[in-house]
């Protein structure tokens, strides 16, 4: 069982340093291991139940002890997985990072991990596929869902503590009815996702660089209020279908003012741009995030035409 | 490695399992009355954004509530919606029942929630598909869940909360939340009132956790992977059901109820002088047509009405097999687990498994297939018993 002893040492508590460093250190560098899995160590049952003892601890909304994991050790039935997985897109994946190799394209590195991991697959000591029992009611909210990611992502974070990694896949749903009849999962059974677990080479993981710091995206009081260290300011967004070097050509002839910063992001299917501007103590932050947007339907406009 | 807590990837495992397994809800035991500064929420926001995303990379955004006057208003949604739980509140005050502190819990952040010095909402850039797959929520979910496990690190606390889900337009309408953004958790943020936290009681993993095949269970890790004999390999079947518990209980604690339902089991009877309990005995009667016929005697070791019923096939202390139905309340209604360990000797399977290593895992996988076939037919068989929907669908 993955229960904690007691604690003896005063020093091993929340709210003190050390155990504020691991924590932080652990949330920040359980990253999605792909070319690092070791294939060919073996990985024993009961370092996978700890970790799923532990998982189990993460709350549960109304669909308390629903949780099941699927653990597929057998050789035929991971076989057949990586089968699935193949025809779920990644043999897709694969054929578009060969034609990546070497290009230095920004998703190049991305797409060779894919690939290393689409052709070893099956050769993953554990594949793992947690569960629960129920359907989604098809809200638009997480529902069902809040019972179980939470769970699969301290799996995650229990096994990046171990010396284990693995990354979270989805595009294998693209299969999950082939994968429920292989594992005869009963109807009423939602799949979430799929885990291949190995050692990993090397235990040294950094942080990834995220596009937005905190201050970008958290909002206060009211969504678009942002707290920099500048001082107060209004942010709103748009997605365009432009590429971002076409987006930037119209930003390039608008009138330009110091107290706005453009933010421009590529997203499937085109750009996002995100307008901030800064907010003196005299400005009411609502006149602001009216003048941004108006900014952003201008730029709307000029690509609607 | 000299210090045995410390795994080979440097961490402390007893710290990460710690955290792990002591973030819980936290509503009764949230300090109001201390500040909480914007930079401890930043650091919380930036860890959490550490958290995978899918393809909706970096579409996360975070609502932090500190006006008392939005307080108030998300407060008053709230205590609308929660309802349910001051009103379940008065009804088990004071009853013992299971869900008595939890519900009482619940009960105290409805009418406190405006309280928190910060109200925390994680919310996404999207609209999901109803496809009944996670989609978008797994970009954002565990993102939640490590700003959760951040604070707890940090002696804060807070609920996972989503009721205000429930009322979405005033909840868009207060917080300014423009079309397009899927708003997912409330969280009250304050530090605690002690850091210490118990793990919650959960089944353990070996008990929900099936290898290779829905259904079939370890009761022993192995090393390798393989499925051996000496690892106790098992099955499970379970079912959800309308009926109460106290409605299940006596189809199930009938022992010659599976015959309707199996294509082995013919029937059984209570020994001589046997009354139901712990140490009676009774004899099943099992026949696989056109090829053999068997009785074996089975002792009851565990015997809890409307909840547990365990026999051990021939030998208790080394039985041929281990069968046990548990019962227990879900929703409104009780879901039935029944499962099976098939024991070291005592049985005909083992001996023909071992005969030869290479067809081991064969035949316990062909025995358990017809195991789990016969025991998902007791378990929809009792189902339809209870929620008439045997004689209903004629």
């Amino acid at each position: 069982m993955g229960v904690p002893k007691p604690m003896a040492d005063p020093a091993f508590a929340p709210a003190t340093a050390d155990y504020q460093a691991i924590v932080d250190h652990a949330l920040m560098t359980t990253r999605g291991v792909r070319q690092r899995l070791d294939f060919d160590r073996e990985v024993d049952d009961r370092t996978i139940l700890d970790c799923i003892d532990v998982a189990e601890q993460a709350p549960t909304g109304g669909n308390n002890g629903s949780r099941r994991w699927i653990i597929i050790r057998d050789q035929a039935t991971k076989d057949r997985m990586a089968e699935l997985y193949l025809s779920a897109g990644v043999d897709w994946v694969i054929e578009t990072a060969k034609r990546l190799e070497g290009s230095g394209h920004q998703n190049e590195r991305l797409m060779t991990g894919a690939r290393h991991l689409g052709e070893n697959i099956s050769r993953t000591p554990a594949l793992v596929i947690p569960t629960i029992l129920g359907r989604h009611d098809g809200s638009g909210r997480p529902g069902l869902f809040d019972s179980v990611i939470q769970s699969a992502w301290s799996f995650m974070i229990a096994l990046r503590a171990r010396g284990l990694g693995t990354v979270w896949t989805t595009m294998y749903l693209n299969q999950a009815p082939a994968v429920a009849e292989l594992l005869e999962l009963p109807d009423h059974v939602t799949q979430i996702c799929m885990f291949p677990v190995a050692y990993t080479i090397g235990t040294d993981f950094k942080p990834t660089s995220r596009r937005y710091r905190a201050e970008d995206i958290a909002y206060f009081d009211r969504f678009g209020h942002t707290r920099t260290p500048s001082g107060p300011g209004v942010v709103d967004e748009i997605e365009l279908k432009a590429k971002p070097n076409d987006v930037r050509a119209i930003i390039d002839q608008l009138d330009s003012s110091d107290r706005q910063r453009f933010d421009l992001e590529q997203v499937p299917g085109g750009s996002r741009l995100r307008l901030h501007a800064r907010v003196d103590a005299d400005t009411d932050p609502a006149t602001a995030l009216a003048e941004v947007r108006a900014t952003l339907d201008e730029i709307t406009q000029r690509f609607a035409t | 490695m000299a210090d045995p807590r410390i795994s080979e990837a440097g961490f402390d495992l007893d710290q990460i399992d710690h955290l792990l397994s002591t973030t819980r809800a936290v509503r009764k035991r949230l300090d109001f009355d201390r500040p909480v500064s914007d930079e401890v929420i930043f650091d919380c926001i930036d860890l959490a954004e550490q958290a995978p995303t899918g393809g909706n990379d970096a579409s996360r955004r975070w609502l932090v509530v500190r006006d008392q006057a939005i307080k108030d208003q998300l407060g008053d949604l709230y205590r609308e919606t929660g309802q349910i739980f001051t009103k379940a509140r008065q009804r088990l005050i004071g009853t013992g029942h299971p869900k008595e502190k939890v519900v009482s819990s619940s009960a105290y952040l409805v009418e406190n929630m405006a309280k928190a010095p910060v109200l925390v909402i994680a919310a996404i850039w999207g609209i999901h598909d109803n496809s009944g797959r996670p989609g978008l929520f797994d970009t954002v979910i565990p993102s939640a869940w490590s700003f959760n496990l951040a604070l707890r690190a940090r002696g804060l606390g807070s609920a996972y909360t989503t009721m205000l889900n429930g009322n979405v337009e005033q909840l868009e309408e207060i917080l300014g939340i423009p079309p397009g953004v899927t708003t997912i958790v409330t969280f009250p943020v304050a530090y605690t009132k002690g850091t210490e936290f118990k793990p919650a009681p959960r089944r353990p993993a070996s008990e929900i956790t099936y290898f290779d095949q829905w259904g079939f269970t370890r009761s022993q890790p192995s090393t390798d992977g393989t499925t051996r004999v000496v690892d106790g390999q098992g099955v499970v079947a379970e079912i959800d059901t309308d009926a109460r518990p106290s409605e299940v209980w006596p189809i199930i604690s009938d022992i010659d109820m599976p015959a309707r339902f199996s294509s082995e089991f013919l029937g059984a009877e209570w020994t001589e002088g046997s009354e139901p309990g712990v140490g009676a005995t009774f004899v099943g009667r099992n026949e696989i047509p056109d090829m053999f016929a068997w009785e074996v005697t089975c002792h009851v070791t565990e015997w809890v009405p409307e909840q547990t019923f365990e026999w051990r096939v021939t030998d208790p202390n080394n039985p041929g097999a281990i069968w046990r139905f548990d019962l227990a309340e879900q929703g409104a209604g009780s879901r039935l687990r029944f499962s099976m360990i098939i024991g070291q000797e005592n049985n005909g399977t083992v001996p023909q498994a071992l005969k030869d290593p290479e067809k081991e895992e064969r035949v316990l996988n062909r025995r358990r297939q017809t195991l789990k076939a016969n025991m998902q037919a007791t378990v929809e068989g009792v189902r339809d018993l209870v929620d008439g929907g045997a004689e209903a669908d004629g």
